[in-house]
């Protein structure tokens, strides 16, 4: 092993241990790493910021705008709207949504694809007093398995098109990367909606669910007794009965 | 104790519950959310309550309200902050905002869409249908469809195909230019810019094919099923605590010695990668779509093995065999 080896692979080393350890973010990690890998002359001078132009980079940034532009002008909703209903059983309801979920991801940025379907799992959850845990990791996963399919549905996938174009002449097109990543997607997706959601470790039944998403999410909030109030020189303790009434807990009180 | 204690003005009620019960409570009780002593733009016209899903990009993460000063500077109050069964001791002002948190937000009703957008929450509740404008929509998908065929047929570079799309978008205000930038998740774009001279360097200097080499010696004698099982394992465990465009650009070049060295097409090695890079179903940390869930889905750290590992393992059975079969040696 020569000694620039050596400390490449001694900075990479302590790249991956900084990403994984998550205390500052990727992108400083990185970018101190390719700051130190200049000092230690690992790179060249020309070549310290090549990679802001590398097609890969643009790419990625692009396809970003265009997922901004598909979801505001509502065209996903549209297309998502016209498949999706409430009254479905479970099992239905993970199938479809997981396959749009894949669809949408695989022509568009993933987050923004579980972004747009997310609050209509929720309501779907809502409406059918269940458990939003049971369906949301699977929407999750089948978004992305959808990137598997086409050369933008995923960061990867951009990295490896463009890589190939440099090291071998021809870069991979938008859909080489689809007949593998469409039997893949729609495999995983099968076994997410027929084995996958029952894995879940969270409650399945309505009957120890809370009756709506709202109970499951329970907010910590601070009211103010306002200078004029009703309330003012009654115990905390009175209130308890009308605090029961609405569904809240009080907790405790801070005074000036 | 505090419930025997007499309440006086100005103090503050701490209470848990959902959105609705908390609304239904202070309207009961006649209590309000905000300060009075200044009072806020939010309260001037009719304000509404919104819960949003905290993600890993937006500008709240690591920061509190009273760093933000959301209420003086954007006339949004933050009501509440739910974290995952998780009950928080500080004063609502001083929590530190996670990833995967939902937060209860009030604003007036014309900005805090805007500001939600401005934050980078996402809304708990979609958005109506009545907002769609149908043309528009229509128009999106023709423009983006029709790029995404030329591009196929190679009649027109990727990139440039995607870049006149992106610009019609913006010409044709389907895109606000004042939007464009904030869509382009910029840590991303710098850890791939910093990461590429990296990761050729690691070419040049022959650190790749050292660790090739290894892999290969590591094999030796195995059927190539087996060997590019072994590639997408150790690509899917990286990508499971890595970020998925780190672990490509160090697994693709590897990937590609590899190959040479079998003497057989790249092909197959460089789709297992991209296949195992994308994989990260075990972790809420491996890809941003599992911390997004993390709150609204009430799950745990440890939650996402046991249906995510069968699903990884299911992955490499299935795309071993389809891989071969598209892209033969």
């Amino acid at each position: 092993m020569s000694t620039d080896q050596g400390t490449l692979f001694a900075l990479i080393g302590a790249l991956f241990v900084f990403l994984i350890w998550g205390r500052y973010r990727y992108d400083l990690v990185a970018f101190g790493a390719l700051l130190i890998a200049y000092l230690l002359g690992l790179v060249p001078t020309d070549e310290v910021f090549a990679g802001f132009g590398h097609p890969a980079v643009i790419i990625i940034a692009l396809v970003l705008i265009i997922s901004r532009g598909l979801y505001l002008s509502g065209a996903i909703e549209m297309m998502a709207g016209a498949l999706l209903n409430s009254a479905r059983s479970i099992r239905r309801h993970i199938g479809v949504m997981a396959g749009v979920s894949a669809a949408l991801s695989a022509v568009m940025n993933n987050v923004a694809a579980l972004a747009l379907l997310m609050p209509i799992d929720l309501q779907a959850s809502e409406k059918a007093q269940r458990n939003p845990g049971l369906t949301l990791m699977p929407l999750s996963f089948a978004s992305i398995l959808g990137g598997m399919i086409t050369l933008i549905g995923t960061p990867p996938n951009i990295v490896i098109a463009t890589f190939r174009g440099e090291a071998l002449g021809d870069p991979y097109t938008m859909f080489d990367f689809a007949p593998v990543g469409v039997v893949v997607a729609a495999v995983g997706i099968a076994y997410v909606t027929l084995i996958g959601w029952r894995l879940i470790p969270v409650e399945r039944t309505a009957a120890s669910m809370p009756s709506s998403i709202e109970d499951l999410e329970s907010y910590l909030v601070e009211l103010r007794v306002p200078s004029e109030a009703e309330v003012i020189g009654q115990k905390l303790r009175q209130l308890d009965s009308q605090a029961n009434e609405a569904g809240v807990q009080i907790l405790g009180l801070v005074q000036r | 104790m505090a419930a025997r204690a007499t309440l006086q003005a100005e103090d503050r009620i701490v209470v848990e519950g959902g959105p609705d019960g908390i609304e239904a409570f202070a309207g009961a009780v006649a209590l309000s959310y905000a300060d009075s002593d200044r009072p806020s733009k939010a309260f001037s016209g009719t304000t509404v309550m919104r819960e949003v899903a905290v993600p890993q990009t937006s500008r709240m993460v690591g920061r509190t309200e009273a760093a933000m000063r959301l209420r003086y500077r954007r006339g949004v109050i933050l009501l509440g902050i739910s974290r995952n069964g998780v009950r928080l001791r500080e004063r609502l002002r001083e929590v530190e905002i996670q990833a995967g948190d939902l937060l209860l937000l009030l604003g007036p009703e014309d900005t805090l869409d805007d500001m939600i957008e401005w934050l980078g929450c996402l809304p708990l509740a979609p958005r109506g249908l009545d907002v769609i404008q149908r043309e528009k929509a229509l128009r999106a998908i023709l423009i983006f469809a029709s790029a995404i065929v030329l591009a196929s047929l190679e009649f027109i570079y990727l990139p440039m195909a995607l870049a006149c799309v992106a610009v019609l978008y913006i010409v044709l205000d389907i895109v606000p230019l004042s939007q464009v930038y904030e869509s382009i998740e910029w840590p991303v774009v710098v850890l791939l810019g910093a990461m590429i001279p990296i990761s050729v360097a690691l070419e040049a200097s022959g650190g790749t094919q050292l660790l090739a080499d290894l892999f290969v010696r590591g094999t030796d004698g195995w059927p190539v099923m087996l060997i590019l099982a072994a590639l997408m394992l150790v690509t899917m465990t990286l990508s499971d605590v890595l970020n998925n465009v780190a672990t490509a650009l160090i697994a693709a070049p590897i990937a590609l010695d590899v190959a040479e060295r079998l003497q057989v097409s790249p092909d197959p090695f460089l789709m297992a990668v991209a296949v195992a890079a994308s994989c990260a179903f075990l972790t809420p940390i491996g890809h941003k779509n599992n911390t997004l869930i993390m709150g609204p889905g009430g799950y745990g750290f440890g939650d996402y093995w046991r249906m995510g590992l069968p699903l990884e393992i299911l992955v490499v059975v299935t795309a071993i065999p389809m891989i071969l079969l598209v892209w033969p040696l």
